[in-house]
This record gives C-alpha cells, sequence and structure tokens, in this order.
C-alpha cells in the first residue's frame, strides 16, 4: 500500500485519510444522530404527556358520550299525547288535582329535539302529599323527568306548604 | 553484548554516521550516512531525527559519538606539574577520556575534558530523539582504538598519528604503550588539492608537536600512521616521508568486516567506523563512560507502538461511542413509536369514527367541549344530574331535629339548593353548616347573610348547597 511514496508522503496520506473519515463519520453518522437524539429527548416527554391527557380525555369523553346516549334512549320519537292526561290522573289519585294549576310550555333544545316542559304550582298542600306524589312521578314507564323544585312555607300554616314543580320530556321535532 | 551500535562523528562540519551489526565474531556495515552541518538550519537533533525516520537507522542501537574537536580541552601533567586549568573562568569540566587513555606512571597524564554544560548540551538531541548514547568520546579515542586492533606490530616505540582530511589535521603523539601523549588539531585548506600541495605547514605541526611531548628532535624511522580522507594521498605520503623521515604507515580502517555489496566504508567514515565498533566490542563494555554519569538518554521508547496502539485504543473508543449513540438513538426511536401508537390505539378506541388524526390530544379535547355542550342541551334529562325529590330527602335526613332550625323556603334545581331558614340563635347556622362540609359529595357550603329579626328575635339566613356532579 502506498508504494512509491516517501514515509513523510504516507504519513501525510494517513493523516489526511484519517481526517477525511472523521469528517465523513462526524457529518454522516454522528451529527444527524445526535440531532436527532436532541429531537427525541424533547419528544418524548411531550408524547409521554399527551398519552396521559389522552388517557384522562378518553374516559371523559366515553363518560360524556354515555350520558348522551341514555338522554337520546329517552327521547320519545313524537309528542306523547297521554302524557298530561295522565298526569292529572295521578294529581287526582293523590287528591292534589284541586290544590295543583299546570301549565304546559314547548320549546326546541336542539335542531331535531324538542322539550315539552310542564309547571305544576301546589298551594297549601303537605309534605307529605308532595313527598309521594314526587315519588310516583319518579317511577318507571314516566316519561316526566323531575327539573326542579321550589317549597315555600304556608304564611298561616306550619304544617302546610306551597311548592312549584317543573317537569317534562324530550320528542323528536316532526319532520 | 550489544548486537547493533551507530557510531557518530561530529567533526569537520559534518555529521557522519555508520552503522554496524555483529554477526558472530565478525561485523557488518548496514548504513553509511554524512551530512553537512554548517547551516544554522542543520541543527544536531534534526539530523538524529533524519537519520532515524529517513535514513532508516535503527533507533534502538547503542549509540557512540565522537565530539567536535573545537569543544575539547586536553590537560597535559607530568608527576611534577600539575595541569593548569584550560578554562579561565573556572567552569565545571568533565573528563571524558579517562578510561580510554591507559597509562603508566612515567607517561605524562593526558585528560581530554569538556566543560559539563557543553557535554549536556551535546547530547541533548539524542535524550530529545530517545536515542540511546553509550559512549561519548573525542575523535581520538577511536583512533587510537583503531591503531591498537589494526597494527598490533607497532609496539615498544612512540608513534605519530595522523588524521587528515581536506579541512583540519589532527596529530597524535604515542608513547612507547601506545598511550597518547598529546594532540594537537589544526586546520590545513591547501591540502585537498592533489596538484599542488602544500605540506609544509602540517610538517612543521608535527615536528612542534613531537617536540613538545619529548622535548627532542623528531627521531628516524618514527612510524608516522596515516588515517583519513587523505590516507591515499601517495604525494602527500612522499612529502612526509621525505620531511620528516618517517616511516609512513596507513591505517586500514576496521578489520573483521563482512563484505557488503550495499556499504563499504571509506576513510571519511573511518572515526565513525571505529566509534561503532567500539560500542560493540567486549573491550569497551567496561569503557561506557557515561553510564556512571546518569546522563544517557532514557530506553528508547518504540514510537511506532505507541502510535499504533493510541490509533486503536482511539478507533475502539471512537467505536464504542458511536456504536452507544446509534444503540441510544435505535431505543429511543422504539420508545417514541410504542408512545406514538398507544395515543393513536386509544384516540380510535375513543372515536373510531374519525379517520383524519392530525393532532390526538386536540381533536380529542374537541370531541370532549362538543359532547359536554351536546349535554349541556339536555340539563336535567342527563343522568348525572340530581334529582331534586332525592336532594329533598337527602336535606330532611340531614337537619337534625336538635340542631333548632326551621327551613321557610326551599328552591332544588341540579346541583344546587338555595333555602331560607330560622333559628334561634346566631351559633345554630354555623354548627348546621359544619355538619353539611362533613357530609360526603358536599362540594360547597355558604351561609348568607344571617340577621335576627327584631320582632320575633329569630335568626333568619339563607344558605347555599353545592352537590359535586355526581349521580344522587
Amino acid at each position: 500500500m502506498l508504494k512509491g511514496f516517501t514515509t513523510r508522503e504516507r504519513r501525510l496520506a494517513l493523516v489526511l485519510i484519517a481526517c477525511a473519515t472523521i469528517i465523513c463519520a462526524y457529518t454522516l453518522l454522528i451529527r444527524p444522530a445526535r440531532a436527532r437524539l436532541a429531537t427525541l429527548h424533547r419528544v418524548i416527554p411531550q408524547k409521554q404527556n399527551d398519552l396521559e391527557q389522552l388517557t384522562v380525555l378518553s374516559k371523559k369523553v366515553k363518560k360524556l358520550q354515555t350520558s348522551l346516549d341514555a338522554i337520546h334512549q329517552k327521547i320519545l320519537p313524537q309528542r306523547d299525547l297521554t302524557v298530561m292526561p295522565a298526569l292529572e290522573k295521578r294529581l287526582a289519585a293523590h287528591n292534589l288535582f284541586e290544590a295543583a294549576e299546570v301549565t304546559r310550555q314547548t320549546r326546541p333544545v336542539s335542531e331535531d329535539v324538542v322539550e315539552s316542559a310542564i309547571a305544576i304550582q301546589f298551594n297549601s298542600i303537605s309534605i307529605n302529599d308532595l313527598v309521594e306524589f314526587l315519588s310516583d312521578l319518579k317511577g318507571n314507564g314516566n316519561p316526566l323527568r323531575l327539573k326542579n323544585l321550589h317549597i315555600e312555607r304556608h304564611r298561616e300554616s306550619e304544617n302546610l306548604i306551597n311548592a312549584s314543580v317543573t317537569t317534562g320530556y324530550l320528542f323528536q321535532k316532526a319532520n | 553484548m550489544p548486537k547493533r551500535s551507530i557510531g557518530i562523528d561530529f567533526n569537520n562540519n559534518r555529521l557522519r554516521a555508520v552503522q554496524l551489526a555483529r554477526e558472530g565474531d565478525r561485523f557488518r556495515v548496514e548504513k553509511a550516512w554524512s551530512a553537512p552541518m554548517r547551516r544554522q538550519s542543520d541543527k544536531p537533533e534534526d539530523l538524529l531525527r533524519r537519520l532515524i525516520a529517513e535514513q532508516g537507522f535503527d533507533r534502538r542501537a547503542a549509540f557512540a559519538v565522537a565530539l567536535p574537536h573545537r569543544l575539547l580541552h586536553y590537560q597535559y601533567e607530568t608527576e611534577y606539574q600539575p595541569a593548569p586549568s584550560p578554562c579561565p573562568d573556572n567552569l565545571e569540566m568533565t573528563a571524558i577520556d579517562e578510561s580510554i587513555f591507559t597509562r603508566n606512571n612515567d607517561s605524562p597524564r593526558l585528560t581530554t575534558c569538556i566543560p559539563t554544560v557543553t557535554l549536556d548540551k551535546c547530547l541533548q538531541p539524542f535524550k530529545e530523539n530517545r536515542l540511546r548514547c553509550e559512549i561519548i568520546t573525542s575523535p581520538a579515542a577511536p583512533l587510537l582504538a583503531s591503531l591498537k586492533n589494526n597494527r598490533p606490530d607497532i609496539v615498544n616505540q612512540p608513534a605519530i598519528l595522523l588524521f587528515a582530511d581536506e579541512k583540519q589535521s589532527l596529530i597524535l603523539i604515542a608513547d612507547m604503550d601506545l598511550n597518547v601523549i598529546r594532540i594537537r588539531n589544526f586546520p590545513n585548506p591547501r591540502l585537498h588539492n592533489s596538484a599542488n600541495i602544500d605540506a609544509s605547514a602540517l610538517v612543521r605541526e608535527i615536528r612542534l608537536t613531537w617536540q613538545a611531548a619529548f622535548h627532542e628532535t623528531l627521531r628516524e624511522d618514527t612510524p608516522m600512521l596515516i588515517a583519513g580522507r587523505l590516507a591515499d594521498n601517495k604525494q602527500l605520503k612522499v612529502i612526509l616521508a621525505d620531511e620528516l623521515t618517517c616511516r609512513i604507515v596507513t591505517l586500514e580502517n576496521l578489520d573483521n568486516l563482512i563484505d557488503s555489496n550495499k556499504f563499504s566504508l571509506d576513510h571519511t567514515h573511518q572515526i565513525a567506523g571505529q566509534l561503532a565498533h567500539m560500542a560493540l566490542s567486549p573491550d569497551t563494555k567496561n569503557k561506557k563512560n557515561l553510564k556512571n554519569r546518569q546522563i544517557q538518554s532514557n530506553k528508547p521508547v518504540n514510537t511506532r507502538r505507541h502510535l499504533v496502539f493510541s490509533t486503536v485504543l482511539t478507533g475502539c473508543t471512537a467505536f464504542m461511542y458511536l456504536f452507544s449513540l446509534l444503540l441510544n438513538q435505535h431505543q429511543m426511536e422504539g420508545r417514541y413509536k410504542n408512545l406514538k401508537s398507544q395515543c393513536r390505539q386509544i384516540f380510535t378506541q375513543t372515536l373510531p369514527h374519525e379517520t383524519v388524526i392530525v393532532d390526538e390530544v386536540s381533536q380529542m379535547q374537541q370531541r370532549a367541549q362538543t359532547l359536554k355542550k351536546e349535554l349541556d342541551l339536555f340539563g336535567a334529562y342527563s343522568n348525572t344530574s340530581c334529582h331534586p325529590l332525592d336532594l329533598l330527602v337527602w336535606l330532611s335526613a340531614n337537619t337534625p331535629a336538635d340542631m333548632d332550625l326551621s327551613i321557610t323556603q326551599c328552591d332544588i334545581q341540579g346541583h344546587t339548593i338555595r333555602l331560607k331558614a330560622v333559628t334561634t340563635d346566631h351559633k345554630s347556622p354555623y354548627r348546621w353548616e359544619q355538619h353539611m362540609w362533613n357530609q360526603p359529595d358536599i362540594a360547597g357550603v355558604e351561609i348568607i347573610d344571617p340577621r335576627r329579626d327584631k320582632d320575633t328575635r329569630k335568626v333568619s339566613f339563607e344558605a347555599e348547597i353545592l352537590f359535586t356532579q355526581e349521580d344522587k
């Protein structure tokens, strides 16, 4: 190898070859590898954080989706014309028909869902009557959902109350 | 016993080197080289480096060096006259040929010495090049050794030894025991032209030197041994024989040499060749005068071996670094891929209908917000909202009778209960608040504006209870 050259020239050539090898190795291997490692050191903690966030978000989304699915299952396909008669029947069954004042209101909740809200105002009834009526209303098979409840002690009698109950149900908007 | 040696002669503004190898009882001249030392750039250390690197002389061989004659001082003393110091400024001197110039008690003592500082300076190039310098001597010592080795026939009579070349002559006067008792060195620039040779100065110097040594005129038929480049000059020999009436004998080069086609010693390399021979000779083993002074260079280091070892070590280190770098990168890539696939898997499992995936987290957050908005539209119809009847029952159960608390108004909506109550003192509301805080699923309890009524003397207050977003 390198015959015909002097020792000095051979050494110089070897040094040059070594330098060129080092430069090539640095340029083609070491520098890209170091740059990639720096990027990975920066990106991996971010990705780890993303994974943790995704795990939490995934649980949240699943829960929300389940709740929404449950609501959608409760949405009636159309207005239930039997609700009001059934409500009056229940009021009568609890001897509250006379004491109750029922008003109904319909409003759209979304593009294809409508809410039928029914407000019942009770005057001078006992708390036990109210609880029994609401328990009956909460029972299975009833599409009505109790939304809010307002109770006020009667001014004249400590055993009586005035109460306002808002209830309602959802149904699909007719096309 | 060394197998190879190198003789170095620094005289006459040239470096002359001869490498001799022992083969049994004989010697082979392996290399011979000379280089000028006239210019300032011709430094001894550079020339020695060239000697090893370019000329291929063996750096492990023992070196024997003849110092330039101009650096040496000669002290002559007799039994009754101590030698005067040759250096007026009382420099520390080192005797270099004490053991080589053997003598008896009747002979005048001749000591070759050199300032210690100069000697160390002369040895410095050998130290720098890590060469093993075993013998350092004057040019006279190898000539004397050559005389003793090659001409054992000249015994029991004083002799003159003349080493002459183009520039200078070295005259040695030896006594009957062939001990050098006088040395004279002088330049003779006109001897080189054989056509017009002027040997008168040389003749005069020889006579004067003899006179100084023996205090008498030169005897007839005194053997005169001629060495050096002009040993072959017949005209000079004739002149010297005529003028001095001496028996002229040419001092031959080394004997016992194996014929070598590549190198043959001429007379210019006579001193260097004899020096190398001295270093190899068992007779001079005890004359390696530098060992006791501990000024010889360290054991020569095999630079090439060290260089190769360092290169291999560096290469291995670099390879290991590169290997670990790439391995680390490979591992990190795998970890990143794994994380990425986990993210993708969770996303596709949660939102299977999403086909365009750009940023999993952002898309998932967006989806969660959309669902939350959609769920908020339905409010009380959600399973997560509390049933007002359950909250009423819970409120009734968690308002103990002993607290003397009478609720006058209650509004239940979503996860919140707002109420107005009456009590007999200011302590009861806060006891009730404390009691509420101890219940599970309570996100907040606040007592608002407690005040005592002037007429009834009862304390009325408002309160707000907030539940966590769980099913009741």
